[in-house]
């Protein structure tokens, strides 16, 4: 029945549901089988009820924190498709793409919310017609460089000012340059934004809204859950202080941080918290950390996919994620 | 996915929502300034499922619409993982983070003392401060405000794995997820089960804290009393 229902939905719109459909089953399956056998695996006290409940309690404390911030999201973007005119999302932004970019960037950092809020954002943005190249660099600067994080960051490095600095202008950094790089590379198709309520003309406003709410939850929800599976299982496997080694060299400390940051899967409001605790990393690793965390994490990677399809996920994630390590080096090399 | 069980899935994320904003156990996993956004979250998913529950029943009354037959928007499979989360929480019975977090985690360095120096703690005998202010006061400027005075401290018992036990307290800034503990070396009591919470009064051990580089002061105990675990386990 199921099956069915999804292929004939498939045959039925130009804008697919997107690589979401083929992908997901595979996907949620992978990611139940590795959080059971990450869980099951561990050590010979396999289910060990300590382990076992840190486990449940990092997943769930993952999910209750982005609840309502994707609630919120998927709010706006139902908004955006729903009330705000097609002019007026075109016309809010410069009509040069490569202006457009940077402006998006800026726009970015008056919205204080979490990169769950986000990601539902940028496609609410794009079935509005703007521009996919201003549209990511929004998404990535969004979570990034809020006066919320900004704060954050500064509290969490007393005395060390350059670090929010440095923060601002890699973040900034990598989000503008994605932007350009989408601008002169980046196809439409690999975009398959889930089909919309918005392509059924004749219908009350209220009625698309609120369609598109349950859609963009239910699309975002489900792939909010198995990040957090996965970073779970991170969160109780890892070995404590395995990367305490890896700390003293400079090149590899910043590519074990980045890394961190996308397994661990911290909101972009705590993070600076926690690049603060390694502290036998170099500045310029722990600025990677930060700058690389809320652009690129599991639980997003999975939301993109979702959202956005799995053709855009394997081309934006990882040239996303080189763009934000080699902006956190030059900058760490200029100012840390 | 038929909207009926649309209506279940947003129905499961708003029941995981309730459940623990009921029973206060969302204390557990985040701060506690995020009671207002649950409950403006579940209230916004029950009225996304009470619409999308309404919606099923008309349309099997009506039977099916031309683009609606039953089905939504091709919403992926994995919406289905929605429910696991409700499904843990019923399943394995929600804690907070305890010993096992605690002996895992490595703290940041606390923030440094204020410029004039800290401020003399409250008059009382013992007065009460938290593991993270008694860590932050031993490890930062020598902990002279510390010198003399009888404390007491809430906490939870961890077992240091180099022997003898710690009194510990998890730090959050947003939810579990990023959470690292505040440790103080217990000397002088008999180590309490692991996780076991207690109230702890004692005096610091001069000169311990700033001179390891491990960041772990030490506290002579004299009374090392079971309490129960408080509604609120982490602190900020």
């Amino acid at each position: 029945m199921e099956r069915a229902a999804v292929s004939g939905h498939d045959h039925g719109h130009e804008h697919g549901p997107g690589g979401g459909l083929g992908l997901a089953g595979p996907i949620a399956l992978l990611a139940v089988l590795v959080a059971v056998a990450g869980v099951g695996s561990l050590a010979g006290d396999a289910l060990d009820g300590p382990r076992l409940g840190a486990f449940a309690t990092v997943f769930i404390s993952i999910v209750v924190q982005a609840l309502p911030f994707l609630v919120l999201g998927v709010l706006l973007s139902a908004a955006i498709v729903a009330f705000v005119p097609r002019e007026l999302a075109a016309r809010a932004l410069p009509r040069n793409r490569a202006l457009a970019v940077p402006v998006a960037g800026a726009a970015g950092m008056a919205l204080p919310g979490c990169e769950c809020a986000s990601v539902p954002v940028a496609s609410g943005l794009m079935r509005k017609g703007v521009a996919p190249a201003a549209a990511l660099t929004f998404l990535l600067a969004a979570p990034a460089v809020n006066p919320i994080v900004l704060a954050a960051t500064w509290v969490a490095f007393p005395g060390r000012p350059e670090m929010t600095a440095g923060r601002l202008v890699a973040s900034l950094g990598a989000a503008i340059a994605v932007g350009w790089l989408w601008t002169l590379l980046g196809r439409t198709e690999w975009i398959r934004l889930p089909g919309g309520p918005e392509a059924h003309a004749g219908r009350s406003r209220w009625l698309v809204f609120r369609r598109a709410v349950s859609h963009d939850f239910l699309h975002a929800g489900g792939y909010l859950v198995v990040g957090g599976l996965l970073s779970a299982v991170i969160n109780v496997a890892l070995p404590p202080h395995w990367v305490d080694s890896l700390a003293e060299q400079a090149v590899l400390g910043v590519l074990v941080l980045a890394l961190l940051a996308v397994l661990m899967c911290i909101c972009s409001e705590a993070d600076a918290f926690v690049a603060a605790s390694f502290t036998q990393f170099s500045p310029t690793a722990q600025l990677a950390f930060m700058v690389v965390g809320p652009m690129v994490d599991l639980k997003l990677i999975a939301m993109q996919v979702g959202t956005f399809g799995r053709a855009f996920a394997v081309r934006f994630v990882p040239v996303v994620l080189v763009v934000a390590i080699l902006m956190s080096v030059l900058v760490g090399w200029v100012l840390l | 996915m038929s909207r009926a069980l649309q209506a279940i899935l947003l129905l499961s994320a708003a029941a995981l929502l309730a459940r623990l904003v009921v029973t206060g156990e969302y204390l557990f996993y985040v701060k506690p300034g995020m009671l207002p956004a649950l409950v403006a979250a579940g209230l916004v998913l029950v009225a996304l499922a009470v619409l999308a529950g309404r919606d099923a029943w008309v349309e099997a009354e009506a039977g099916p619409d031309d683009d609606h037959a039953g089905h939504g928007h091709g919403e992926p499979k994995a919406a289905l993982l929605l429910a696991v989360p409700l499904l843990t929480v019923l399943l394995i019975a929600p804690a907070p983070l305890g010993a096992f977090s605690a002996q895992r985690g490595s703290p940041p360095p606390p923030a440094p003392a204020p410029a004039g120096g800290f401020a003399p703690l409250p008059a009382g005998d013992p007065v009460e401060v938290t593991v993270s202010e008694f860590v932050r006061r031993a490890t930062e400027g020598g902990g002279p405000t510390l010198a003399g005075r009888t404390v007491v401290m809430t906490g939870f018992a961890t077992p240091n794995p180099d022997g003898g036990w710690w009194l510990t307290r998890m730090i959050i800034a947003c939810c579990a997820a990023d959470a690292y503990p505040a440790r103080i070396a217990v000397r002088g009591a008999d180590a309490p089960p692991a996780d076991a919470w207690v109230a702890l009064t004692g005096t610091w051990v001069e000169g311990t804290g700033s001179d390891d580089g491990l960041l772990i002061p030490a506290v002579d105990a004299d009374v090392v009393a079971p309490i129960a675990q408080p509604a609120s386990p982490y602190q900020r």
